[in-house]
C-alpha cells in the first residue's frame, strides 16, 4: 500500500469533520489570490536618473569650449555619430570614457597619466557630453545612449572610489559620494533638433 | 470463536486535501512578496526600452509617473494611433502637463517638495520629438528631477546584441 493512501485513511475523519468550513474558505482565498492577480504586478521599478535644469534666460552667452565638448547625433534613423564616424554602442561607450577621462590641461590628480590626451578634454570637471537627437529618433535608442553614458560614468566613479576609499561607490558614506561624484560631474547638454 | 471481520470498504479512498490550504497560503505569500502594486489603469501600449545602468527607487512617495505611448486597441478609435501623455487614469495634452505637475506636487510633505521625481515611463518606439516637448514642459514646471523607466537588460552583451545601431 503507498503511504499516501495511508495518510488519507487516517486524515478522512478529520477532513469530513470540516469540510463545509473548508470550501468556504476556499471561496474566499481563491478571491483574494485574483484580487492579488488583477492589483499586482510582476517587475519591480528600476529606472536611469537624470537631472535637469531650470528654463532660464541665458545671461552668459559663452558657448562651452568645442574641446571640452563631446557631440552625439542621432538622425532619424537611429544612427549615432560622434567625431563625423558612425559608431556602435560599444563604440559609443569607448569615446565617451575615453573623453571623460582624459586630462589634457594636467589639472586632474586622480586621472591615469596613462590614458592623457593633450589635444583631447581639458579634464573631467569640464567634460561635457551634448546629445543632440532628431524628431524621428525613437525613444529607444535615446534610452540606450543614456545608459552607455551612465555606464560610463558609474565605472569610472566606481574606480576611483575604489582606489581613494577602498569601497565600491555604492557603499559609500555621503560625504565620500559627494566628492567622488564632483570629481566626475555628470554634464549633459541635450537637444531636440527641430530640423531635417 | 466468532471471528469478527472488518468491514472494508472496497472503493479507492480519496485523496487527501488536507495539504490544500498549505499550498495555497504558500503560492499567496510568494505572490505577496514578489509583486509591487499597480499604480494606475494603463490606458497606453508599453513596451519598456531595455537598460543595464538602473537604479532602484529610494523613496516611493516621492514619485510620480507619467505614461506615453500609443493608445490600446479600444481607445484608438477615439484617440487614434499616435503616441499620447497619460497622467493619472486619462490622456492628456502638453498644455496640462504643468497643472498636473503643480497638483502631484501638492501631494508631497511641503520638505521634501523639491525632492519630487517625474518617472517616463514611455514606449519604445516613442519619437524624441514628443519626449523633448514633455521635458520642457516639466522644466517650465520646475519639475527636474526625472527618470527614465526600462526593463533590465541581463548584460552588456545581450543589450548589444538586441539593438542594430
Amino acid at each position: 500500500m503507498p503511504s499516501l493512501l495511508e495518510y488519507s485513511f487516517k486524515t478522512r475523519y478529520f477532513e469530513n469533520f470540516n469540510r463545509t468550513k473548508c470550501r468556504a474558505n476556499g471561496r474566499h482565498r481563491l478571491f483574494t489570490i485574483n484580487l492579488f492577480l488583477v492589483a499586482t504586478i510582476m517587475n519591480g521599478e528600476k529606472r536611469i536618473q537624470r537631472k535637469m535644469h531650470a528654463v532660464e534666460p541665458i545671461v552668459n552667452a559663452a558657448p562651452h569650449p568645442k574641446r571640452n565638448t563631446l557631440l552625439i547625433l542621432v538622425n532619424n534613423e537611429n544612427k549615432i555619430m560622434v567625431n563625423a564616424q558612425i559608431v556602435n554602442l560599444a563604440e559609443l561607450h569607448f569615446k565617451i570614457k575615453t573623453f571623460v577621462r582624459n586630462n589634457g590641461d594636467g589639472s586632474c590628480d586622480y586621472c591615469f597619466e596613462s590614458f592623457r590626451n593633450i589635444n583631447a578634454s581639458d579634464n573631467p570637471k569640464e567634460a561635457l557630453v551634448a546629445l543632440d537627437v532628431q524628431m524621428e529618433t525613437s525613444y529607444d535608442t535615446y534610452v540606450a545612449i543614456q545608459n552607455e553614458v551612465s555606464s560610463v560614468f558609474n565605472i569610472l566613479r566606481n574606480a576611483l572610489s575604489i582606489r581613494k576609499y577602498d569601497l565600491g561607490f555604492e557603499d559609500l558614506n555621503r560625504a565620500q559620494m559627494r566628492d567622488v561624484k564632483a570629481k566626475f560631474p555628470l554634464l549633459m547638454s541635450e537637444n531636440v533638433l527641430r530640423l531635417n | 470463536m466468532a471471528h469478527i471481520k472488518k468491514k472494508k470498504s472496497k472503493e479507492l479512498p480519496p485523496v487527501s486535501t488536507a495539504s490544500l490550504p498549505d499550498i495555497v497560503f504558500m503560492l499567496l505569500f510568494f505572490f505577496m512578496v514578489t509583486t509591487t502594486m499597480r499604480e494606475v489603469d494603463l490606458k497606453v501600449e508599453l513596451s519598456k526600452p531595455t537598460a543595464t545602468e538602473m537604479q532602484k527607487l529610494e523613496r516611493k512617495t516621492l514619485v510620480t509617473y507619467m505614461y506615453v505611448g500609443p493608445p490600446k486597441e479600444k481607445y484608438a478609435g477615439k484617440f487614434g494611433t499616435e503616441a499620447r501623455v497619460q497622467l493619472n487614469d486619462a490622456f492628456a495634452q502638453l498644455s496640462d502637463i504643468q497643472p498636473w505637475v503643480v497638483v502631484e506636487r501638492e501631494k508631497i510633505n511641503e520638505a521634501e517638495q523639491n525632492q519630487m521625481t517625474v518617472s517616463i515611463k514611455a514606449d519604445k518606439k516613442t519619437k524624441m520629438g514628443l519626449i523633448g516637448d514633455i521635458k520642457l514642459e516639466l522644466r517650465k514646471a520646475q519639475a527636474l528631477k526625472i527618470n527614465y523607466s526600462a526593463n533590465p537588460a541581463g548584460s552588456k552583451e545581450l543589450l548589444y546584441s538586441s539593438t542594430n545601431y
